[in-house]
């Protein structure tokens, strides 16, 4: 009799089993939103800036160690240029000019292993723009943008972006941009300035931004033409 | 009442206490929740990266809104016609309750874990000794608890074939019960429009009723099947696509043609040795170990296998023995290239009920009680379904509780790597995110994973054709209207470099890049519209 009762409670053990499985499973889980959770950029540019830093902290942290016990000189030097490009990111969130040496000093680390390596020079522009440095600044833009064939679309016959890729592409584009504007303010040569800015139109690839830039440089060109 | 207690008496003898002082059915619970609690280290809420399950659980939610049984993911919306229904209906079913993924996991979970609950119901109508270590091996099982941790049509296979099983065995014991009967024969023809590969389930059900002589059950099943398929045919229009993915000699490069008998037979031979030296260890047994090992285990196992396998041919278990032996059949016909434990999974509790029975029936041979001669003590042993001599049930054990061991430990280390998307799928995902926030939902993108990427970003898509001619490629661009396609790099597969990325070479002015990443290379191009 005794079993009995035991074989005939079971489907109520089972359901009361699985009904708290469930609340278990859905309560460790119910923090998770499918498309909360997004994927590289687009996740990163809607970060708060500590989340940034704390991010970016941990992934330099990771990259000097990569770059300690790598022995390869080629891979050497894109850990330096990434570490650099890292720090960067930091000092444009925190405005902290301790990150924007240690950016510094990655870059040119990494153009001493290879002085063609892709981004280096841009950042160093852009290290020297924000030191108000604008002749270094356009010297490292001018040696960024003319590294990138425009005409490409960054194929090689090994691949796609072996040697081009979108991060290059993307330096490049920003040092055209760059270029358009400071030929157009600091250093005022109209040509040289539509030059640059069609170089980066060719180059762009999100069509907001390009409306965006296309309205400022107008702008510029419109107070000059006055 | 007296009659109930005297009926009784025997039943509550039979189920005493095995050790510990612990009843059987007590046991059973204690696997339940191991099983669950392992269920639980392994959830993850999101879709598995597999494809197929998107896709089941696109099906569910195009029934549920009553689109039909149609992919919604593809812009023209086509019927269905390969993916089996059963399962896509479980899934209609919950989301009438919640749309969330998770919802759908949770209940598939739930399925998992009923899953050894049937199989303990079936199998103790067939040995008593060996029920509780296979319960133990079910519950605890890597492969198993993989897909109760996912959406796809494994488990609830794995279900309707165990309670069509069990709904048999109760309605012989009792033909008078008109409604069982056909309980039973409804349900039989569950794992047929489960998945394909159910197709052996009814051969064999067909063929262990006939030698059974139990024939009004094989009419009756074949009957109400013959019914079913002719609806399905009416309502998906339901092609040959099935069987010419069986023919060809390989779905992603489908210009190879199809295969040739001797190419065929080839095959089977591949996948016997395949199946028979790895993939039969990481499915009854996952651990990682010299190669030696793992093809000796997998060996053993399936020797072992084949002796439990015979003795339940000749035994009461013919049903299972034919059913095993047709479902390998289907499997060794398969591409090579997808045979893996995912074909295991719809017939696991049944091989380690045989593991168990070949061990079990070589102890009773080596310790057991002996006949005159060998074919005496064989046919005793198949006859009588004699059980093994005490001591020899250690032996079970401590084998039952090491394969138990090594599937727990596959499974923790496996749910960390589960948890984490590799840097291609993370680029992937990225891609499907920037569609979404950047483009109306009217867009159409070309990318190899469309269902994982319709549930992602809300843009239907379509698949890009495996040619290698760049023209058929930009014929089904155009024609299907693609606004964007997306170079994946997927470390898992080439197709996109092979037919997709020749096209984006051949014609670079059709297409302009919008958005890239590195770290693997992925981009998205705008298709510029002649």
């Amino acid at each position: 009799m005794k079993t009995a009762a035991v074989v005939k409670s079971d489907p109520f053990i089972y359901a009361v089993l699985f009904a708290v499985w469930a609340l278990l499973v859905y309560s460790l889980n119910m923090k998770y939103e499918y498309f909360g959770k997004e994927f590289p950029s687009v996740a990163f540019e809607k970060q708060s800036p500590q989340a940034v830093q704390k991010s970016l902290t941990d992934a330099i942290v990771n990259s000097r160690r990569a770059l300690a016990s790598e022995k390869n000189r080629e891979k050497q030097c894109t850990i330096a240029a990434a570490v650099g490009a890292t720090y960067f990111q930091i000092f444009a969130a925190s405005n902290n000019a301790l990150y924007r040496d240690s950016s510094e000093t990655f870059c040119v680390t990494a153009l001493r292993l290879d002085s063609t390596i892709g981004v280096a020079h841009y950042l160093l522009g852009e290290i020297a723009l924000s030191k108000s440095n604008q002749s270094a600044a356009v010297s490292y833009y001018e040696k960024e943008a003319s590294q990138f064939a425009t005409s490409s679309l960054g194929v090689t016959p090994n691949g796609l972006y072996n040697a081009k890729d979108p991060t290059t592409r993307m330096a490049a584009m920003f040092s055209n941009l760059r270029l358009a504007f400071l030929y157009s303010t600091a250093f005022v040569d109209g040509q040289k300035a539509q030059g640059k800015f069609n170089a980066y139109l060719s180059l762009e690839t999100d069509p907001q931004r390009r409306q965006s830039s296309v309205q400022q440089i107008q702008k510029y060109w419109k107070t000059q033409t006055k | 009442m007296n009659k109930t207690k005297a009926a009784s008496k025997p039943e509550t003898a039979a189920k005493k206490p095995l050790f510990l002082a612990v009843s059987q059915s007590a046991w059973v619970k204690f696997f339940i929740c191991l099983q669950l609690l392992l269920l639980a280290v392994q959830f993850t809420p999101d879709l598995s990266t597999n494809g197929d399950d998107a896709r089941y659980y696109l099906l569910g939610k195009s029934l549920h809104d009553g689109q039909g049984y149609r992919q919604i993911q593809h812009p023209s919306k086509p019927i269905e016609n390969i993916y089996p229904m059963v399962f896509p209906i479980m899934l209609a079913i919950v989301h009438f309750i919640s749309s969330s993924i998770m919802l759908a996991k949770i209940a598939q979970g739930i399925l998992g874990a009923l899953v050894t609950l049937l199989a303990f119901y079936l199998f103790k109508v067939y040995s008593k000794s060996l029920i509780l270590p296979m319960i133990a091996l079910c519950a605890t099982c890597a492969t198993l608890s993989q897909f109760g941790a996912s959406l796809m049509s494994e488990i609830p296979y794995l279900f309707f074939s165990l309670l069509a099983l069990l709904l048999y065995e109760k309605s012989i014991a009792d033909p008078k019960k008109a409604w069982l009967f056909w309980l039973t024969i409804f349900i039989s023809i569950f794992p047929m429009h489960c998945r394909s590969v159910g197709l052996a389930f009814s051969v064999s059900w067909v063929l262990a009723t006939f030698i059974s002589k139990k024939y009004r059950y094989m009419f009756a099943h074949i009957a109400v099947l013959a019914v079913s398929v002719f609806i399905y045919h009416k309502l998906t229009t339901w092609d040959n696509s099935y069987v010419v993915l069986i023919l060809q000699r390989n779905t992603y490069n489908p210009e190879l043609g199809l295969a040739t008998p001797a190419e065929l037979v080839t095959r089977v031979f591949q996948n016997i040795q395949e199946y028979s030296t790895h993939i039969i260890q990481r499915s009854l047994i996952p651990f990682e170990g010299p190669p030696a090992l793992i093809v000796l285990t997998s060996i053993s196992c399936v020797a072992l296998i084949f002796v439990g396998w015979l003795r339940s041919m000749f035994g009461p278990m013919k049903v299972l023995s034919l059913y095993t032996c047709v479902y390998f059949g289907i499997l060794l016909m398969w591409q090579t290239q997808w045979s893996s434990e995912r074909f295991v999974a719809g017939i696991i509790p049944f091989l380690y009920f045989f593991l168990l029975q070949g061990v079990e029936t070589l102890l009773t041979l080596a310790f057991g009680k002996r006949e005159k001669s060998l074919k005496e003590t064989l046919t005793a042993l198949i006859a009588t379904n004699r059980e093994a001599p005490l001591s020899s049930k250690g032996i079970v054990w401590a084998l039952t509780v090491l394969l138990c061991l090594s599937n727990i430990v596959f499974q923790i280390n496996f749910s960390k790597t589960l948890k984490s998307l590799g840097p291609d799928w993370k680029n992937f995902y990225s891609c499907a995110d920037w569609m979404r926030n950047n483009t109306p939902k009217s867009t159409v993108v070309m990318n190899r994973k469309v269902e994982l990427f319709y549930v992602r970003s809300q843009r239907q898509g379509v698949m890009y054709p495996y040619s290698h001619d760049v023209n058929n490629v930009m014929k089904v661009i155009d024609t299907s209207g693609v606004d964007y396609v997306v170079f994946d790099n997927f470390y898992w597969t080439s197709t996109t470099r092979q037919y997709l990325y020749p096209a984006i070479e051949a014609f670079p002015n059709r297409f302009q890049m919008v958005y890239a990443l590195n770290n693997p290379p992925t981009a998205i191009y705008k298709v510029v519209k002649q």
